[in-house]
């Protein structure tokens, strides 16, 4: 199969060193990793494992301290349209209405006209809001804000797309439906997807490929491909095998790290 | 395939009604509640002025002499009824004076205010730009801050001279000094994470500053632009004392000067009353454009 699209990332390490202090982190230690095209992968790993920072190089808001972020072989500089970003927080505009968050992206790009709205519309729809148009975030609950924050980033149509616990903060039966909806609407077209977690249901609903990091300091465990036919149901004896087999990996990593710490 | 769409079709469904639920009876429900308290708190609003105006009324017939230096209620009246409407024809300074002293005393006053924080908003929106200039500003912002503005008056009148020039200097720098810090302070609160949504939406950095940061400050700034009114109102009638011939400040001064304390209390009643229809002004049309930041809007009401 020939590739269009990769993400790579070459040897990167990222160093925190706060200001005027001489106490570093090092959140990522060395980590080589390549997204292939059409791929859903989802990092997954206790917090501190320096999952949320190779989202945050990909997306550009951060430079690496050592080694490259490549995407089609070109070095990631900053943030653009072409990395949509779906954040733990919805961060919306809370001064906008649903429909004008929505019609951010194309409107700071110089498009506003009436098949630009029309498409809007229909990617509210996608996610369920048609009816929600002139709402603004703050009579929305925190589910709907985060379809608009999905809805917003669809528009711009980004081959690649980041998601950074997006559905954290929600409660387990609309975190689950918000699972379903992110599947359905990220798969109108091949994307390459980076989707932050620390829950193994999660990874294992959503993956094609699982990375599992583990912390201090941040670096990949292993890589599991999870080959569960779609769509995957829960409650089947492959998906809770393969929950089984993750929480395993997950538990020896942890134990290891906890005998490893001074 | 069905199976997911039927499944996700539900788990949609549950929660937009839960949603929609939300939406549909507790805002109405709060409206109503809103109503209500809106026209019991007009009441009050009106009950402490009342009650004081009733007593000095009181005060006009039952006084001793030690208190007959103050105005009585009704000579404070008829003082601006004069003062408004000529009846004496012209036979006091201030008669038939009022409404040049209204119009003299706004025009410094919003003058002042305009220019006063649109400079502060632009060197505070400078402050993204280029934040070096921070370092430059900041200091000597911090150090004028603490020195009684008013003590600037006699290097103002020496500066411009007599006339509109030490006022409107006086005013625009007392708002600058307050209006700056404040649109400082509301720039540095905008949420990292919101600039970043706005970058990685395609907005270029000069757009993160107009379309995101500037209207997530506007309230806080629009507070700073109240605080500032209120203190114009102050710093304008100490300048109008010395500096003018018309104004309310001046109206004020020169009523002291014959002794005419019915004139100063009405000097004063009217720079409150248009100091209060500033602040209400501006909180009026802060309410309209803040919506999304009713919780911030309501906290200054």
């Amino acid at each position: 199969m020939k590739i269009h699209m990769t993400v790579t990332f070459e040897q990167v390490s990222k160093v925190y060193s706060p200001h005027g202090s001489s106490v570093r982190t090092i959140a990522l230690d060395n980590v080589s990793l390549t997204l292939e095209e059409g791929q859903l992968v989802v990092l997954l790993g206790p917090s501190g494992c320096g999952k949320t920072t190779l989202l945050k190089l990909l997306g550009g808001f951060e430079r690496p301290t050592a080694g490259r972020v490549l995407v089609n072989g070109e070095l990631v500089r900053q943030p653009g349209p072409d990395r949509g970003t779906i954040f733990q927080a919805p961060t919306l505009f809370p001064w906008l209405s649903t429909l004008d968050n929505v019609l951010y992206g194309p409107r700071v790009r110089g498009m506003q006209d009436k098949a630009t709205i029309e498409r809007a519309q229909e990617v509210l729809r996608t996610v369920g809001l048609a009816d929600f148009q002139n709402h603004l975030p703050h009579n929305l609950s925190g589910g709907m804000q985060q379809r608009v924050a999905i809805a917003r980033v669809l528009i711009n149509d980004p081959a690649i797309i980041l998601a950074d616990e997006p559905f954290a903060a929600l409660d387990e039966y609309t975190r689950r439906a918000m699972q379903e909806l992110f599947l359905h609407a990220v798969s109108d077209r091949l994307r390459t997807l980076l989707f932050v977690t620390h829950s193994i249901e999660e990874a294992v609903f959503l993956a094609d490929r699982i990375v599992i990091m583990t912390p201090r300091p941040g670096k990949i465990s292993r890589c599991i491909d999870v080959k569960i036919s779609r769509p995957r149901a829960r409650s089947h004896r492959e998906f809770l095998d393969a929950m089984g087999e993750i929480f395993e990996i997950v538990s020896q990593d942890f134990s290891a790290a906890v005998a490893e710490a001074p | 395939m069905t199976d997911l769409s039927i499944r996700r079709e539900h788990a949609g469904e549950g929660s937009d009604v839960a949603d929609s639920g939300i939406s549909a009876t507790s805002v109405p429900e709060a409206n109503t509640d809103e109503s209500t308290n809106a026209s019991q708190g007009r009441l009050y609003y009106f009950l402490v002025p009342a009650a004081l105006l009733l007593a000095w009324g009181v005060t006009d017939v039952v006084r001793t002499s030690e208190f007959s230096f103050f105005p009585t209620l009704r000579g404070v009246t008829i003082c601006i009824i004069d003062w408004i409407f000529n009846v004496s024809g012209g036979k006091f300074f201030y008669s038939g004076m009022w409404l040049t002293d209204l119009l003299h005393s706004l025009a410094r006053v919003f003058g002042g205010l305009v220019l006063g924080s649109g400079l502060a908003i632009l060197l505070g929106l400078g402050v993204l730009w280029l934040p070096a200039s921070e370092k430059l500003i900041d200091p000597i912002v911090q150090l004028l801050r603490p020195i009684p503005k008013t003590a600037f008056l006699p290097f103002a009148i020496l500066l411009f001279g007599l006339g509109n020039g030490p006022a409107l200097f006086m005013t625009v720098y007392g708002v600058f000094l307050i209006v700056y810090v404040q649109v400082i302070m509301s720039i540095k609160l905008v949420p990292a994470d919101l600039r970043r949504a706005s970058r990685m939406l395609g907005a270029s950095q000069r757009q993160v500053l107009t379309s995101v940061v500037l209207p997530y400050a506007l309230p806080g700034i629009c507070s700073g632009i109240r605080i500032g009114a209120s203190y114009a109102w102050l710093i304008l009638i100490l300048a109008e004392m010395l500096a003018v011939r018309e104004g309310f400040g001046y109206t004020l001064w020169n009523a002291y000067e014959f002794m005419r304390m019915d004139v100063v209390v009405a000097a004063m009643i009217m720079i409150g009353i248009f100091g209060f229809l500033t602040d209400k002004l501006i909180l009026v049309v802060m309410k309209r454009q803040f919506v999304w930041a009713e919780e911030i809007a309501q906290a200054n009401v």
